[in-house]
């Protein structure tokens, strides 16, 4: 039951600190985005989400973070009454067929692989950001 | 009359061990060949218990065993699968092969017994199952020697992925941020470093897939190689298009190989085929195939991939081959790796290639494959 926002609360999970900071600059770029917070690990993830104000329109979600991973974060997220709804969507290095078939079956939005180039980040970013703007403004969403 | 003597002949000079009992278990009859395996004297076991050939510790139940054979007699054998032991004169116990029949003579019951020492049988058994044993533990230490392989390969690669992921992206954001402020020399030298690292991602990459060819292999199967070829033209389709590279091949064969390194093989040698073509000339690529034979008599197929590219000197024949190894210096684009693997391939298959050219007027590459190849077969469990 959000109130109408004009464009996208998100948050960044990656224990990377450069990753972090790079995929903050890419969303930047981007005009869908309103503000960005970061956490570091699967841990911190969760009490950030449990905490009903700061409850962001989409999640980008690491796989391979020290104190729960992304998976078991995912997981969790996914089966939470409160925060199923929010868009998961995976940013990682992995470029593995098996990490991308367990992200589906958590119920994970979308898949991606962290590019090289910080252009490809943008666009990424960029692209990421309409789509999920588009759907929150959606009158009837799923579920 | 003459019967007679034969059948006692019979009797008397088998090599197996034949011996005779009555319903008290007492020996009436034993050839020679039964006397010697259990080292008694012609005539010293006639009328004594059968229990004198049966470890100590088995009479009792041997006793047993006979009521009941005498009960419900019929043709059997003992000592199959399991572990029968005879004892000799001397005490000492070995391993047997009994079948036993029962015949009636004037209501009179008896039991034919054909004992069989299997000592040398056993020794023998025992020496295969051995070495069978050696030989799942050293394949056993062989994957878990090549699993670690791969995981350090894996885990080696990632990790220097990493920074090399890095650098691109902040000397991306530095060119986007900075690009004007850096004045010509700047943007050089920026530009050089960048190139820099998506080579050193491509090598990493590269070395790689080479320490999977081992490390990763599938076992062979029957792998039609039309498909492959077809299957990599496909892939191909848009490098094809832009060079209208024109590509003929024979009929290839079916051939005992593992599938992902057909394919790499395939797609390696057609794309340098492509790659290295003349400038301003419509670049012809002719596959070709026929059977030979290796050393020991193996069918191989012989396929030849010719281009009509820029060649090269064949002085270069050893080195083209090795890894990272480019007679072109940094003009065309790729690592140098792509033939190595080539031949890792060919050489995992029973074959080897190599390379006829003369530079300007193309090149031919050979690559021999074995036909079939070994295929253990799955363990069955022997009787």
């Amino acid at each position: 039951m959000s109130a109408a926002r004009t464009k996208l609360q998100i948050l960044i999970a990656d224990d990377d600190a450069e990753d972090r900071m790079l995929i903050s600059d890419a969303l930047r770029e981007s005009k869908y985005r309103d503000h960005i917070s970061q956490v570091e690990n699967g841990e911190e993830l969760i009490d950030f989400l449990h905490q009903e104000t700061k409850r962001p329109d989409l999640i980008l979600l690491d796989l391979n973070m020290p104190k729960k991973d992304g998976r078991e974060a995912l997981k969790e997220i996914k089966t939470d009454e409160l925060l199923k709804n929010i868009p998961v969507v995976i940013l990682t290095t992995s470029n593995s067929e098996d990490d991308i078939e367990i992200t589906y079956s958590l119920g994970g939005n979308s898949y991606i692989t962290k590019p090289s180039g910080f252009h490809d980040m943008v666009e990424i970013m960029e692209n990421v950001c309409r789509y999920w703007f588009k759907i929150s403004e959606l009158p009837n969403k799923a579920g | 009359m003459k019967e007679e003597v034969t059948l006692a002949a019979l009797f008397d000079f088998a090599t197996e061990g034949i011996l005779v009992t009555n319903q008290k278990g007492e020996i009436i009859r034993i050839n020679r060949a039964a006397e010697i395996m259990f080292g008694y004297e012609k005539g010293e076991l006639d009328h004594r218990p059968i229990e004198w050939l049966i470890p100590m510790k088995a009479r009792p139940m041997h006793s047993k065993y006979r009521e009941g054979f005498a009960k419900d007699p019929h043709p059997r054998g003992m000592g199959k699968g399991m572990d029968l032991f005879a004892v000799r004169k001397d005490g000492s116990e070995f391993p047997v092969e009994v079948s036993l029949s029962p015949f009636t003579v004037n209501e009179h019951a008896y039991v034919i017994a054909f004992i069989i020492d299997i000592t040398v049988r056993k020794q023998q058994q025992d020496a295969i199952r051995q070495q069978k044993e050696m030989l799942e533990a050293y394949s056993e230490n062989l994957k878990a020697s090549n699993e670690e392989l791969q995981n350090f390969a894996y885990i080696s690669s990632h990790d220097l992925q990493e920074p090399l992921r890095k650098i691109r992206a902040f000397g991306d954001r530095l060119k986007m941020m900075e690009y004007d402020k850096l004045g010509d020399q700047g943007k050089d030298y920026l530009d050089r470093m960048l190139n820099a690292a998506v080579r050193m991602q491509t090598l990493i990459n590269d070395l790689l897939t080479f320490s999977r060819l081992t490390t990763r292999a599938k076992s062979f199967q029957p792998v039609d190689l039309e498909k492959v070829l077809r299957e990599v033209l496909s892939d191909m389709e848009v490098t094809v298009e832009k060079s209208g590279a024109v590509i003929r091949h024979d009929p290839l064969p079916v051939i005992d190989a593992e599938p992902t390194q057909m394919r790499q093989l395939f797609q390696n040698l057609l794309s340098n085929a492509i790659k290295f073509r003349h400038e301003n000339s419509v670049p012809e690529v002719t596959i070709s195939c026929r059977t030979v034979h290796d050393d020991y008599g193996n069918e191989l197929a012989e396929i030849r991939v010719k281009d009509n590219g820029i060649g090269f000197d064949t002085k270069y024949n050893d080195r083209i081959f090795n890894i990272f190894q480019r007679l072109d210096g940094l003009k065309y684009e790729g690592s140098g790796i792509g033939l190595a693997i080539c031949r890792k391939i060919a050489i995992r298959h029973g074959g080897n290639i190599t390379a006829e050219s003369e530079p300007g007027k193309g090149a031919t590459f050979i690559v021999t494959l074995k036909k079939q190849q070994f295929v253990p077969i799955p363990n069955e469990e022997n009787d």
